[in-house]
């Protein structure tokens, strides 16, 4: 029986490695250029150790579209899914998601923001649309914080009133900007709904995994704590924790993760909510074994979601009534949502008939 | 020797006084019940007596020292409490849940060592949890629940628990249950308890020693047999009881007088 919680975690991650890796090898097959299999495992191979890739026609679609976007679309939902994972355990609330403190609006407005106003340059190479998201994210939950703060405590239910306050203002702003957004309207609605098709290259990559790594780490550390947390900050602190410094860590390290992901990928909805929830069904719910389970499972999910949304359309343009809707992709925050909404809905009607 | 000691403690949220210059002291083996009204200060005396509040005006001693300044993992190895209720929202299994009761002994990542695991199987035992052990907690019932509440508090392995009405909402198989339970304890480990509790009887029957607490302040304190006297409960109830004396089969009992009409 020693150790079993790290024989525990070990396994699952094992289990879960060995599906996400299956899962990106079928993802750079995936799109409207046929690339076979051999010649993919090919040029991995090449690459990997170094050899010459000319006369290799693919290599482009492979390593500058498809592989960075497979890898935002996996580091995406695991981001999404761990801050899920950390709000729902703060929030001692299994239905709590990761935009549930601001994030989401806070991205938004800076998006918005800089798409009207047309901004051309960005930070590092990183889009100007990019950067104006995580500054508008951490400056609307740093707000949020600030209002919430009650003599150096944060109680839970005053943060997500101020969530709710501070969230409504910013999107009654952000409807306005659209209302006045003129031909950029479509652009500003596309971000909104989530998308990974514009930022999928390996700049924006490097730009998210920092913030995803440590933010997970100290998630992770923090893990064993969040399930203490969970008796409730009283019994938590009567056991030996520091409720309130521990909340303070759980709130920042949570929200750079969502701010980054969100920063590049627009609203997708529903992973965060539910890839912790479906994970807490199979692993139970001791968090060390949920975080980085929902990690895994929530970048595949949203990887295959991804597919789909870079699939769909021209899969049903190939029956030629339809050619027009060729060169489109279905935003994958529809996609999510539309799978999410009813496997969800079915797994909580199937869990109460027991 | 005193392991709690309050002196001259005051206690007030906002301009309402919940508690006035409380002095108690809780000795090592008491077996303590404190009885009053509802709002009569009981649940906030536990919170102090576990460091959890910080009394406005006097001193609480633990071991001799300010409770405040002894570290939180230290005292929570030494003072274990059991509060009314918990939330489960989550699904844990039952031994999951016993063996957070090991959280102040564990280090990085709170890996359960052989003798956590050991002392979790021996609390699940005597708190007749074993059954529990692999199901979620969130599906038990309440009887179920409150015992696994107090195996959590034992598996904190502590010399001295206080309990905030653990019995509340339960029926009285389940209330002589729980308080069989701590009575062993105290009898057979020498841990120190001390509990809120609401049902008369039952503190007499079990409790060594009482408390009455009215309006913030206590009323009297002393075995069950001086001071469950009708002009003391019919006082601190503010209703007509009678009380009836010890027989060779039980022990005294009060029963209400308003009742019958």
């Amino acid at each position: 029986m020693k150790n079993s919680i790290t024989k525990r975690i070990i396994k699952i991650s094992f289990i879960l490695g060995i599906v996400l890796i299956i899962s990106l090898l079928f993802s750079f097959a995936v799109g409207s250029v046929h690339i076979s299999w051999h010649e993919i495992l090919i040029l991995i191979k090449n690459k990997l150790t170094g050899k010459p890739l000319e006369g290799m026609p693919d290599e482009t679609i492979i390593f500058q579209i498809r592989i960075p976007r497979a890898l935002l679309a996996v580091l995406v939902g695991a981001s999404l899914s761990v801050a899920g994972v950390a709000f729902q355990g703060l929030l001692r609330n299994p239905l709590a998601d990761p935009y549930i403190i601001g994030a989401s609006a806070g991205a938004a407005l800076g998006a918005t923001l800089a798409m009207i106003l047309g901004f051309k340059e960005g930070f590092l190479g990183i889009a100007p649309v990019t950067v104006m998201a995580f500054a508008g994210s951490i400056i609307t939950i740093f707000v949020i914080y600030r209002l919430a703060v009650v003599e150096s405590k944060i109680p839970v239910e005053t943060f997500l009133l101020a969530g709710v306050v501070v969230g409504s203002f910013i999107w009654a702003v952000i409807s306005f900007i659209v209302s006045i957004a003129g031909e950029k309207l479509s652009i500003i609605v596309l971000w909104l709904m989530g998308s990974l098709a514009d930022r999928s290259d390996w700049i924006h990559l490097a730009a998210v995994f920092p913030f995803f790594l440590l933010g997970s780490i100290i998630l992770f550390i923090y893990s064993h704590k969040l399930n203490i947390l969970t008796l409730g900050e009283e019994q938590a602190a009567h056991l030996g924790i520091n409720v309130e410094r521990m909340k303070l860590v759980i709130i920042i390290a949570a929200s750079l993760v969502t701010s980054a992901a969100v920063s590049v990928s627009g609203l997708i909805g529903f992973v965060g909510l539910m890839i912790p929830h479906i994970v807490r069904m199979i692993t139970g719910a001791d968090h060390r074994t949920l975080l980085p389970a929902s990690a895994l499972a929530g970048g595949i999910f949203l990887l295959l979601a991804d597919n789909l949304s870079r699939s769909l359309l021209p899969w049903v343009s190939s029956f030629s009534s339809f050619s027009s809707l060729g060169e489109q992709e279905i935003p994958v925050g529809v996609i999510t949502a539309i799978i999410g909404a009813p496997f969800f809905f079915y797994l909580l009607y199937k869990r109460r008939k027991k | 020797m005193a392991i709690l000691e309050l002196k001259d403690v005051s206690f007030s949220y906002g301009d309402l006084k919940v508690l006035e210059k409380i002095n108690l002291s809780l000795n090592e083996g008491d077996f303590l019940g404190i009885l009053g009204p509802n709002g009569a200060g009981k649940s906030t005396l536990m919170k102090i007596m576990s460091g959890a509040l910080k009394p406005r005006e006097g001193l609480v001693l633990f071991e001799g020292k300010e409770i405040s300044s002894v570290n939180r993992r230290e005292l929570a190895r030494k003072i274990a409490f059991v509060p009314q209720q918990m939330p489960f929202d989550f699904p844990f299994t039952g031994k999951e849940f016993v063996m957070m009761g090991r959280f102040p002994y564990t280090g990085i990542l709170g890996i359960e060592s052989a003798e956590d695991e050991k002392i979790v199987e021996k609390v699940m035992k005597l708190s007749d949890t074993a059954g529990l052990s692999s199901r979620l907690v969130n599906m038990v019932s309440g009887g179920e629940r409150q015992r696994l509440i107090i195996a959590q508090a034992l598996a904190q392995d502590s010399g001295t628990i206080l309990l905030d009405e653990p019995t509340a909402h339960l029926d009285i198989k389940h209330q002589v249950q729980i308080l069989d339970i701590l009575r062993k304890m105290n009898r057979e480990k020498n841990i120190t308890a001390a509990s809120a509790l609401h049902d008369l009887n039952l503190s007499a029957a079990y409790c060594e020693k009482l408390l009455f607490l009215k309006d913030g302040k206590i009323f009297a304190e002393g075995t069950p047999a001086g001071v469950f006297k009708k002009e003391i409960i019919e006082e601190v109830f503010e209703t007509p009881v009678e009380v009836l004396p010890a027989s060779e089969e039980r022990i005294q009992a009060v029963v209400l007088l308003s009742a019958k009409e």
